[in-house]
């Protein structure tokens, strides 16, 4: 067991999602930047899609009760196994006994910790990634205790990685959305030219950005949308649906981040700048 | 005859596509959007589809390679699609439109000038159509509303609209299927689940499927609430037979 004594600003349990309700209107979830929680499965030669621990901006508490190992990658914030520094990318033997701890923030958003075989939490809708109004909490409480295998400390084989996700992203690679073409030249030049920047109104269902481009009436129905959807909003916000978000919207569907760009923006957070990059799919 | 030049394909993401019609609320698009998603989901394995108003979202396991091949697999599918294939089903919702739950009751019976019996007469008459489910899991976007209901948003929203109220704003009308902050004209309350994690599918309705309203007393309420806890409450169904008609 790993024992949550303290929790951190928002540290949930996440796996890659449960994007196959998309039609009941159920959000995807998962892990953020899937790009870090699959780096930190690979050091362990879990599965990609095993539940890690997504950590934000600082880090819980966390006593484990049974040894395992463990790996990180994301963030950068420094890692304390009692009082020993640890580094990311390597996978790190935890005894039963010890407690992790984490430093400020550095460099980055979000940081993940695999650990060998994935967490043992109850799966809802075929995921174990919490999210609110589907899961019974949303993130973990204190005093929570997290079920895990039992590690074995010999004969494990661990493959060294590098992350490749950038956790100081300037430029964010976006494709045209269906209704990029209704934008007026002077927002297409905007989204272009303007430098973004990430404002306080972020979190896993959607980042706002700032400042606004011009206004606009467009009304439409709705239609699906998905994460790394950039909607624009009458008032000229954009802003980009993340794993938490809707699975339909009202607003025109202006631009769509590549994949890796949902990523990358993932780890930026309030007060990060960038440029959006239009490329052709 | 269906007409290939309606439709055009928009690749979303690396992953994905969307399938558009001209954006309109209509029965007819709505039929062969549902029929389409039903077909692309048996000739793609692993595939998912989400079907919305005047478009389909596709979503392939892995990147799409060959992004010309599958639209003219898809043309061909189009082609050849049996409005047929997706019937959906009809669903009775109970609601009860007592005072206790029909919170702007008052407001909409002056605002619109006719009596709340009238009203709920209005709203229980039609079979909705759900064009689409978003925005909170399991929520309907339905049409079919009564043009005499037809009423404007409150003033300013609430912070907390209760689990299961059925609300009517502009020409829509719905159900709130979890507790949530919202601004439609509320009118009464739905005592059903509706969204059960532990059931497959969690949700009992789909897109294309119908729905109608059925008032009941706040006795009934309580005894269905109980059914719903106990896990005993039968739905009322029953398959649709033919497709839309088509105008």
């Amino acid at each position: 067991m790993i024992k949550v004594i303290e929790t951190g600003l928002y540290t949930s349990i996440q796996d890659l999602g449960r994007p196959q309700w998309h039609s009941l209107g159920i959000p995807n979830a998962g892990v953020m930047d899937s790009h870090s929680a699959k780096t930190a499965n690979r050091l362990l030669q879990n599965e990609l899609d095993c539940s890690v621990m997504e950590m934000t901006m600082t880090g819980p508490i966390l006593q484990f009760t049974t040894p395992s190992w463990v790996a990180f990658s994301g963030a950068q914030m420094p890692i304390y196994i009692d009082q020993l520094k640890s580094p990311q990318h390597t996978p790190i033997w935890v005894k039963a006994g010890q407690e992790i701890r984490f430093g400020k923030l550095e460099q980055g958003f979000r940081l993940y910790m695999a650990i060998k075989g994935g967490f043992k939490t109850s799966p809802v809708l075929g995921s174990q990634s919490m999210c609110k109004n589907i899961t019974p909490s949303f993130m973990l409480k204190k005093g929570m205790e997290l079920a895990h295998e039992t590690g074995i400390k010999d004969r494990e084989v661990f493959i060294k990685t590098e992350t490749e996700t950038p956790l100081n992203s300037k430029l964010i690679k976006v494709f045209e959305g269906p209704e990029y073409f209704k934008l007026s030249p002077s927002q297409k030049v905007a989204i272009e030219k303007q430098v973004f920047k990430v404002s306080n109104l972020n979190n896993r269902m959607a980042y706002q950005l700032t400042p606004s481009i011009d206004t606009h009436e467009i009304s439409q129905l709705t239609t699906p949308v998905l994460p790394g959807t950039v909607q624009l909003t009458p008032d000229g916000t954009l802003m980009v649906l993340m794993r938490d978000g809707q699975t339909t919207g009202g607003y025109p569907r202006v631009l769509q981040l590549s994949a890796k760009s949902i990523n990358a923006l993932s780890q930026l957070k309030t007060g990060d700048t960038f440029n959006f990059k239009l490329v052709i799919l | 005859m269906k007409e290939i030049e309606k439709i055009n394909f928009f690749r979303l993401s690396e992953n994905s596509l969307l399938i558009q019609w001209p954006m309109e609320v209509s029965e007819n698009t709505l039929s062969e959007v549902t029929a389409l998603s039903t077909a692309i989901k048996i000739l793609f394995e692993g595939v998912l589809c989400t079907p919305t108003y005047a478009s389909v979202l596709v979503v392939f396991p892995s990147e799409i390679k060959n992004f010309t091949g599958i639209q003219k697999e898809l043309v061909t599918l189009y082609s050849n699609l049996n409005p047929q294939e997706f019937l959906g089903k009809h669903i009775e919702i109970p609601v009860c439109y007592d005072s206790e739950f029909a919170l702007d009751a008052p407001f909409v019976s002056d605002s619109l000038q006719i009596d709340f019996k009238e009203i709920i007469k209005a709203h229980t008459k039609p079979s909705y159509r759900i064009y689409g489910i978003g925005f909170l899991p399991g929520f309907m976007y339905l049409g079919g509303l009564d043009n005499r209901l037809k009423i404007s948003r409150k003033q300013s929203p609430r912070m907390s609209v209760a689990k299961g109220s059925v609300g009517i704003a502009g020409i829509q009308t719905g159900i709130y299927p979890q507790e949530s902050p919202g601004g439609w004209q509320i009118i009464g309350n739905c005592p059903l689940e509706f969204f059960k994690v532990n059931e497959k599918p969690p949700f009992f309705a789909s897109v294309g499927d119908t729905i109608s309203f059925v008032s009941i007393t706040k006795d009934q309420y309580k005894l269905i609430k109980i059914e719903e806890e106990a896990g005993v409450y039968k739905l009322k169904k029953r398959p649709h037979t033919k497709a839309p008609q088509t105008s």
